[in-house]
């Protein structure tokens, strides 16, 4: 049985009461046109089909407490609910982003503080799961003139976006072009900028959509009729080709449904 | 993930002296909600401004608005409605609009003759309303084209007509250069050239904006103008001359409308405006609508944007072979006729007469390369069975696939057996074996230079759709003759990209009509157009944009009037409590 965790904005974390369990009717909607969401939800590659956001629920254990006790867990559950950003499940290391709902607490009759119906709702901003943890499949440190082919595996179960992280470049880098193969999804990044400095960090995030070049946003340098790539189920072909001496590294997080 | 933004609205009295501010951020006082509308030509248009009412500050017409957003001052209005004193509402709507309406209230006095448009700006400003207005002046920001008015008269005397009629001057030649007039945060009226080489920014679906709304506008096409000249005396009006556009008129019939200058306006400065209507009109215009964009440092400049929907199957019609000018060819053994009466789609078709072909060919080049295509398509109508095209396509690094790919036409007319010759390119037949007939068989190779060998002998056999030589892969498809026959060129990720296409005549003593070509490919699609206007509105306690793009204003001097509440109640103080 899987054990949950929520995290705040600092990455500080809370553990849920073990026992704490999704319900078993889970209902997820498919949604063909772009998510519902706009852009604070995070953003979705627009693929063929996706998931909906959706809520999620979680019942927790009865509790038997004394008065104080059960307000004091009440008080701490609730206060973490308010500043929780993501809900992880510990067991197998996955997590999805949230935003809390609400919460409900019901109070057995009798006379001792017994309460076994409880239970919290987040709206997942993202449609996933995904790993915690960044899976890093390719690293080229220093400067090489690069052009060639990545497998990559996905093994998750939804397509799966890439974090490439371009750096070090030693001299102008006036075009990266990616193309996965198998899904033929291709971006092409003309950055004027890119390589003027040594210490130009390029950054292509196809989960939230944006090329940054140190910090800035700069998706206007994406050519036209290209756009941000992701990897097909199983795996993907990552064809690249850089004009230009620099180094990058290639993240990526599979992504889970439930 | 809601975004931090600071929010400050501060007031000013019409003489600069600082009254009061509100912010966003929950600490009083404080402003509810913000909507603020910019345009690209004039600027600012409106705003309004929503208050708690038990706040206590003094307030009154045609006083200042600055708006700071995260730390820069995004606009500069000017307040003309205050809601009445006795109101039931629990809050307080104020509302407003930028300087430019201003211009509106403004009247030219003079006409001019052999000035720049520069130079008639600069009187306008300096002599005929200096002070009249809180638009504030400087020649260093007026930046027309250099084009002499042999005579110029304003339709409409209003300040912001006569810059509206100067727009339509420069405008000339809209496509290449677009001239807008607007008036900044910092009170200054500026007349430039829109920067429209680069993209502002390039939003993509999924992230930046959900369910675009795109609509293809016909309803204002115009592809001729007659111009009519006012006579000074008797004040009626004569043909000057008309002026049009002759491939929008093939393409969508004539659309014409009359243009009526004064009697002070020279014929070429009234041909100017009407050149500039037709560049900006011609074609159907594609308008695209985003909402709840995320804000900036800055407001989101005007100029051109990139709108990239999602990945999936997009068809990009490359020419309708219409016409030959947006080609460039060499046709010495050649013929290309445009012919109007065979054709598939548009309105005309390229017929071709190969007498020899040893350098003919014709070629098309992109603006810019159409990348991660999968297949190209031509169109093709054989007259004859030797009719034969090969087709080279190159990319925007000079690589090209030239004759990795080409088309191979079975030639007769009653094929009965099918062989690859020894050493030519050419399946012949005999009369052994009734197989294919009228078949177009695709080469493709990495390499198309080795030869066939000496001895190889290929029989098709009936029923077979594939098959595979010596490494080649050979794919045939019906070909009909005297129809339209689409021919696929796959592209199998040799290439990133086409920037050219050329298409070479190979078969001597043919006719064909090549009627259309198409790029097809699951890739993302990128609509180019300029942002018009944009809403900034204030929900959920952070900023969002609503932006229209490429839906160009007739007048904008109309869309003001629309808004535009006079009100002479200057210093109407009201201090509420």
């Amino acid at each position: 049985m899987s054990q949950f965790m929520l995290i705040d904005e600092d990455d500080n974390t809370y553990l849920l009461p073990e026992g704490t369990v999704i319900p078993d009717d889970v209902k997820i909607k498919a949604d063909n046109k772009s998510i519902q969401r706009s852009f604070r939800d995070g953003a979705v590659f627009p693929g063929i089909s996706r998931m909906k956001s959706r809520d999620i629920s979680l019942d927790f254990p009865h509790w038997d407490k004394t008065d104080d006790d059960f307000r004091d867990t009440i008080n701490e559950l609730l206060s973490w609910c308010v500043k929780a950003v993501k809900l992880r499940d510990v067991t197998r290391n996955i997590e999805t982003d949230v935003l809390f709902q609400q919460t409900s607490i019901k109070w057995d009759k009798g006379g001792f503080l017994r309460s076994s119906d409880n239970s919290v709702q987040f709206e997942q901003l993202f449609p996933y799961w995904e790993d915690v943890n960044y899976s890093i499949d390719y690293v080229a440190g220093t400067p090489v003139t690069t052009s060639g082919t990545l497998t990559i595996t996905n093994n998750g179960y939804a397509e799966m976006p890439l974090l490439i992280t371009f750096s070090n470049p030693s001299g102008l880098v006036p075009s990266i072009v990616l193309l996965v193969t198998e899904n033929n999804q291709g971006m092409t990044i003309e950055d004027p900028s890119f390589g003027n400095n040594v210490l130009d960090v390029l950054i292509m995030d196809s989960k939230n959509c944006e090329v940054t070049l140190n910090g800035v946003k700069r998706n206007q340098y994406i050519n036209a009729n290209t756009g941000f790539i992701t990897i097909p189920l199983t795996q993907g072909t990552l064809d690249y080709t850089i004009t230009g001496n620099v180094g990058f590294s290639v993240q990526y997080k599979a992504r889970y449904f439930i | 993930m809601i975004r931090d933004f600071d929010t400050i609205v501060k007031f000013y009295t019409p003489s600069g002296i600082y009254i009061d501010s509100f912010n966003m951020q929950g600490t009083n006082p404080y402003a509810m909600q913000l909507k603020i509308t910019d345009e690209k030509i004039g600027g600012l248009k409106d705003f309004s401004i929503t208050i708690q009412r038990d706040v206590t500050i003094r307030m009154f017409n045609q006083m200042f608005v600055e708006f700071w957003i995260n730390q820069n001052r995004w606009y500069t209005g000017i307040v003309n409605f205050l809601p009445e004193v006795d109101q039931k509402k629990d809050d307080i709507e104020i509302q407003g609009n930028g300087l430019y309406s201003q211009l509106q209230d403004q009247v030219m006095s003079h006409t001019y003759n052999n000035k720049t448009p520069q130079e008639i700006i600069d009187d306008i400003f300096t002599n005929q309303i200096f002070g009249k207005t809180d638009v504030l002046y400087s020649i260093a920001n007026i930046n027309p084209p250099a084009i002499t008015l042999t005579t110029f008269e304003a339709n409409d005397k209003k300040v912001a007509s006569v810059l509206e009629n100067l727009m339509e001057i420069c405008n000339v030649n809209f496509n290449a250069a677009e001239y807008i007039c607007y008036v900044h945060s910092d009170k200054y009226i500026y007349f430039e050239e829109m920067e429209k080489a680069t993209l502002k920014r390039n939003f993509f679906e999924g992230s930046d904006f959900q369910d675009p709304k795109v609509k293809i506008k016909t309803n204002k096409l115009i592809n001729a103008i007659d111009i009519f000249i006012t006579d000074a005396v008797s004040q009626t009006v004569a043909y000057s001359s008309t002026v049009n556009d002759t491939d929008s008129i093939a393409y969508y019939g004539e659309s014409k409308q009359k243009l009526t200058i004064p009697s002070n306006m020279d014929s070429d400065t009234g041909e100017n405006i009407a050149n500039y209507r037709i560049e900006k009109w011609k074609n159907p215009k594609k308008t695209i609508k985003l909402k709840d964009l995320k804000i900036e440092e800055e407001p989101f400049p005007f100029g051109l944007y990139g709108i990239t929907t999602r990945h999936e199957l997009n068809r990009f019609v490359v020419d309708e072979c219409n016409t030959l000018d947006t080609w460039t060819y060499n046709l010495a053994g050649s013929s290309i006729f445009i012919d109007d009466a065979i054709m598939m789609s548009g309105r005309n078709s390229f017929r071709w007469e190969v007498t020899s072909y040893d350098s003919d060919y014709i070629q098309f080049e992109f603006d810019e390369p159409l990348w991660f295509w999968e297949d190209l398509i031509l169109w093709i109508r054989p007259e004859d069975w030797e009719c034969e095209y090969q087709v080279y396509v190159e990319d925007s690094d000079g690589n090209s696939l030239n004759s990795d790919y080409f088309i191979l036409e079975v030639n007769d007319l009653n094929p009965d057996y099918l062989m690859l010759e020894n050493g030519t390119d050419y399946f012949t037949t005999n009369s052994i074996r009734s197989v294919f007939r009228n078949v177009v068989i695709e080469i493709i190779h990495d390499n198309r230079n080795i030869a066939l060998e000496n001895n190889d002998l290929f029989v098709l056999e009936n029923g077979v759709d594939e098959l595979v030589i010596d490494g080649l892969e050979v794919v045939l498809n019906k070909m009909v003759l005297g129809d339209f026959n689409p021919v696929s060129i796959p592209n199998g990720n040799q290439i990133y990209n086409i920037k050219k296409i050329k298409i070479a005549s190979v078969g001597a003593g043919t006719t064909s009509y090549l009627d259309r070509i198409e790029v097809i490919g699951r890739m993302f699609s990128t609509s180019k157009l300029t942002m018009e206007k944009i809403r900034y509105s204030t929900d959920n306690n952070q900023i969002l944009a609503d932006a229209d793009f490429g839906e160009i204003e007739e007048n904008a001097v109309d869309k003001i009037k629309e808004i535009k509440e006079t009100q002479t109640s200057i210093f109407s103080i009201f201090e509420k409590h």
